[in-house]
């Protein structure tokens, strides 16, 4: 059983994994291809993509490296509160806040931009690039604090005391121990910024819909060139996508090699509750400082979401009369269609959640207890669809499985199989996209875990199979159990693949949002924006519960 | 039980040989040490008996079974073994009694309880059944996998470094208390360390490996006092070694098997060492003196190379002595 299970798993990552890539590569190598790749529209989405790294991981930055400071360096009073407070907007899909603050900040009624305009101030346009740094700036700070956190507080506090017995000021210690030393943990975390940007779709998608000459950049290029025309835009989508691999795997793994140089071993691996830096009555700008941003990423836009709503007439204003529960009512009774895109979602989640768990802990077994290039590589590939842009991957999905593949078997008997427009390449889609999830966390748990204990089970008459069940899953239950929510979380939402995957019979929660926001009706958005919040925090709060706050997002 | 046999077993990851053209026999019912060095191959060996380890070359048989063998190759859960490892391994999510009960369970033992009540009861468990392994100490650990092994009653018990991991108190102890056991019913036992002492205490044959290959098999008492190669004389038991050409003709010698013929070896017990002058005896001059207790540990300076003996009498360190060792081997 144990070679041909692991046999399948193989063939499953080199079918739905291996051979998009694969086919995206081949497309991109059409004539029509190099010609897609000379049109200045295009170009212009390249630059764009480039600006919006640029200006995401600047921002993103420049906010979370003072905040991880606070919290890893600092005895700033309720750190642990603060800590899940600040890594709320990180679990939220960076979409509905977008959607919140095309509220808050569009410029024609924006309800903040009002506000600016009452006070003589210039309105902020956010159908633009300004406007996309701005919402993923927000939601992506949250990684590289939470990482510079960390890193800052395994940091060997009698470092910095010699370099205070050496004759350093505080401020001297700051630029030159302490920031230095964080320094791998920040460039991990903008490297992981940059390749978020490149492949967002949804924020610069909403973005760019209600601008004049709108901003696009390169997901939303593809999106574009594939809803226009399927038959010619291919070519043209994936030459655009090796332009989008380029920049959103290319770029942070320069990064990682530059930071692979200077790893420190000074970091020790515990935690360092000592050598604290008093903030004594500075605690109060420490506690201002994080509460504007929390105010501004997380209750801002979830307020908002909420009153929307509620509100009777979009955009007539806030006061008592004007609210009511009438769009709740028309969404979840007069709308099956959003209803069941919510089941359909959860459905799907659930599945791929399952699946990704399952293949995912046959594969990091591989890596572990049999280890070698064979074993290497197909981790490795199993990893490698993360990695990847959400768009890349379904374009490459859609160009394998939108031809119908007839398997003849002795001439008479024929089985085609068209995948597109089902909620098969959804649930494949969600399930490869997300199987480093299940692969780094279990692999990491296996890697703890006595081999003797399986082996031991082997003797006492168990089967390969037999000694999983019995031995390793009881034991690694925590981290399965959190890797299964790690990929229920972002496909319940997903949106970035689902735009080019889904069917005319089965829209996914996003793309039902997508539309509601884009076309149809705001308040209505509103509602399902609420509801779809309301379940990734719940799963997120599952998460933290079951693996005892060692695994969360 | 059964007899274990080992024919022209190879193991080798990628170039690297670990084990190299290995024969061995475990005859029925008795217990045989594998002892070697680290990276000898001995662990690899008997995982390989176990079926955790596939050789690149061979045959296995347990009883008249080919277990392993061209184009054959038992997997361990249908060899009917019993094993403990190193790190005991005890399920830390199941209770001594779910531990020792599993076996049964796989085979859908109908007499279940009471088997595994007698097996706890073998190794002194009773009244600890319904504990978690984290509440028992590491000799306690170490008997619940020994019950483990052995509640199906298997047809050879395989031990991983079985003592290592215990106190030198509860060493002993656990030792003898392993071999009464087995001998009380007639457990045909392999066993794989690193510690001589262990092998001699607790086996009835000694394999001595080095390098992937058996050096020499043989009863502890015949390879502490015959060894027949370098290795086995310098592994087993402590030698004092002098160039052969300080050693006068008349003290008796047997060359090993692979003697470079440069050496002289004796064991520090058998020195032979009196006071003053003798003809035909080594002379040397006492350097220092340690008590052990029963005996004096010296250190003899002989031509400017020390030696070490051991010796009842009394010597002080300056005294001019001389050396007529027994059982000497030439190297």
């Amino acid at each position: 059983m144990k070679p041909l299970l692991l046999g399948l798993v193989v063939l499953a990552l080199l079918v739905f994994a291996g051979l998009p890539l694969g086919a995206m590569l081949l497309q991109a190598l059409d004539p029509a291809a190099l010609a897609a790749l000379r049109d200045p529209i295009n170009l212009r989405a390249l630059g764009n993509t480039a600006l919006l790294c640029l200006g995401v991981t600047l921002f993103s930055l420049a906010i979370g490296v003072p905040m991880g400071w606070l919290l890893g360096r600092t005895d700033l009073p309720g750190a642990a509160a603060w800590r899940v407070l600040l890594s709320l907007p990180y679990v939220v899909p960076p979409y509905i806040g977008a959607i919140a603050w095309t509220w808050l900040l569009n410029p024609t009624n924006g309800l903040l931009n009002r506000g600016l305009l009452g006070l003589g101030l210039p309105l902020f346009d956010i159908y633009s690039l300004g406007g996309m740094v701005w919402v993923l700036g927000l939601f992506l700070a949250p990684f590289v604090f939470l990482g510079t956190a960390d890193a800052l507080s395994r940091i060997d506090p009698t470092l910095e005391e010699a370099a205070r017995m050496s004759g350093a000021s505080r401020f001297q210690v700051l630029r030159d121990v302490t920031l230095p030393l964080a320094l791998p943990a920040i460039g991990a975390g903008a490297s992981f910024v940059v390749a978020f940007s490149a492949a967002a779709f949804g924020v610069p998608y909403l973005l760019a819909g209600g601008a004049a000459e709108p901003s696009w950049v390169l997901s939303t290029r593809i999106y574009q060139a594939l809803a226009l025309d399927p038959a010619t835009g291919r070519p043209v989508a994936a030459a655009l996508s090796l332009l989008l691999l380029l920049v959103g795997v290319g770029l942070p793994a320069i990064a990682r090699r530059l930071e692979g140089r200077r790893s420190f071993v000074s970091v020790t691996g515990k935690a360092n509750r000592g050598g604290r830096i008093v903030l004594g009555r500075w605690r109060w700008l420490a506690w201002g400082l994080l509460g504007s941003y929390a105010l501004v990423a997380v209750v801002l836009p979830l307020v908002t979401i909420g009153l929307t709503s509620l509100m009777k007439g979009f955009g007539a204003g806030l006061h008592p009369d004007n609210l009511g529960f009438q769009h709740w009512t028309a969404v979840m009774l007069e709308r099956p269609d959003t209803v069941q895109s919510l089941l359909r979602s959860g459905g799907l989640a659930a599945s791929a959640a399952t699946a990704a768990t399952v293949i995912g802990g046959l594969v990091a077994w591989m890596a572990v207890r049999s280890p070698g290039r064979g074993s290497r590589s197909v981790a490795a590939l199993a990893r490698l669809p993360y990695a990847v842009p959400g768009t890349v991957l379904a374009l490459g999905l859609l160009l394998v499985f939108s031809q119908e593949i007839r398997l003849v078997v002795l001439d008479r008997a024929s089985f085609s199989l068209v995948l597109l427009d089902t909620v098969w390449l959804l649930g494949i889609a969600y399930t490869v996209k997300h199987l480093a999830f299940p692969v780094g966390t279990i692999q990491a748990a296996l890697q703890g875990l006595d081999p003797a204990l399986e082996e031991a089970a082997r003797m006492s008459g168990a089967s390969w199979g037999r000694s999983l069940l019995d031995v390793v899953l009881p034991l690694l239950l925590p981290s399965v159990v959190a890797s299964w929510f790690l990929v229920a979380m972002p496909a319940f939402s997903e949106i970035t693949m689902s735009v080019l995957l889904y069917g005319p019979r089965t829209p996914v929660v996003g793309t039902v949002l997508f539309h509601l926001q884009s076309y149809a009706d705001p308040p209505a958005a509103a509602v399902l924006a609420v509801v779809l919040t309301a379940v990734v925090l719940m799963l997120s709060g599952g998460v933290r519960l079951l693996s005892r706050g060692r695994v969360g997002l | 039980m059964a007899r274990v046999l080992l024919k022209g077993i190879q193991k080798s990851y990628g170039d690297n040989p670990v084990v190299r053209s290995l024969d061995l026999e475990v005859e029925e019912g008795e217990v045989l040490a594998l002892l070697g060095p680290s990276g000898c191959g001995k662990t690899t060996t008997l995982r390989m008996v176990a079926g955790l380890e596939q050789p690149s070359g061979g045959e296995i048989r347990i009883g008249e079974e080919v277990v392993s063998g061209p184009g054959r190759f038992v997997p361990p859960e249908l060899r009917r073994l019993g094993m403990v490892f190193q790190s005991y391994a005890v399920w830390p999510h199941r209770t001594v009694r779910e531990n020792v009960a599993y076996p049964l369970r796989l085979q859908g033992a109908a007499d279940l309880e009471p088997r595994v009540d007698q097996a706890l009861d073998a190794v002194k468990l009773s009244g600890l059944g319904e504990r978690y392994p984290n509440q028992l100490s590491g000799g306690q650990q170490q008997r619940v996998a020994l019950a483990r092994a052995l509640v199906a009653e298997p047809r050879v018990l395989l031990l991983d470094e079985p003592l290592s991991n215990l106190d030198a108190h509860l060493r002993e102890q656990m030792r003898d208390e392993i071999r009464a056991l087995v001998k009380r019913r007639g457990i045909t036992v392999l066993f794989v360390t690193h510690d001589q002492e262990e092998a001699l205490g607790l086996a009835d044959r000694v394999a001595v490996m080095h390098q992937g290959r058996v050096e020499q098999h043989a009863a502890p008492e015949r390879l502490y006092d015959e060894p027949a190669t370098v290795f086995a004389a310098r592994f087993v038991g402590r030698q004092s070694e002098l160039p052969l050409a300080l050693v006068p003709e008349g003290i008796a010698r047997r060359a090993v098997v692979d003697a470079k013929g440069d050496a002289f070896a004796f064991r520090p017990s058998r020195a032979g060492m009196q006071r003053g002058r003798l003809p035909g005896a080594i002379a040397g001059t006492v350097v220092s003196r340690v008590f052990l207790g029963p005996t004096a540990r010296y250190v003899v300076r002989v031509q400017g190379q020390e030696v070490v003996v051991d010796q009842p009498e009394r010597f002080e360190p300056g005294e001019e002595v001389c050396l007529r060792p027994e059982g000497g081997l030439v190297l």
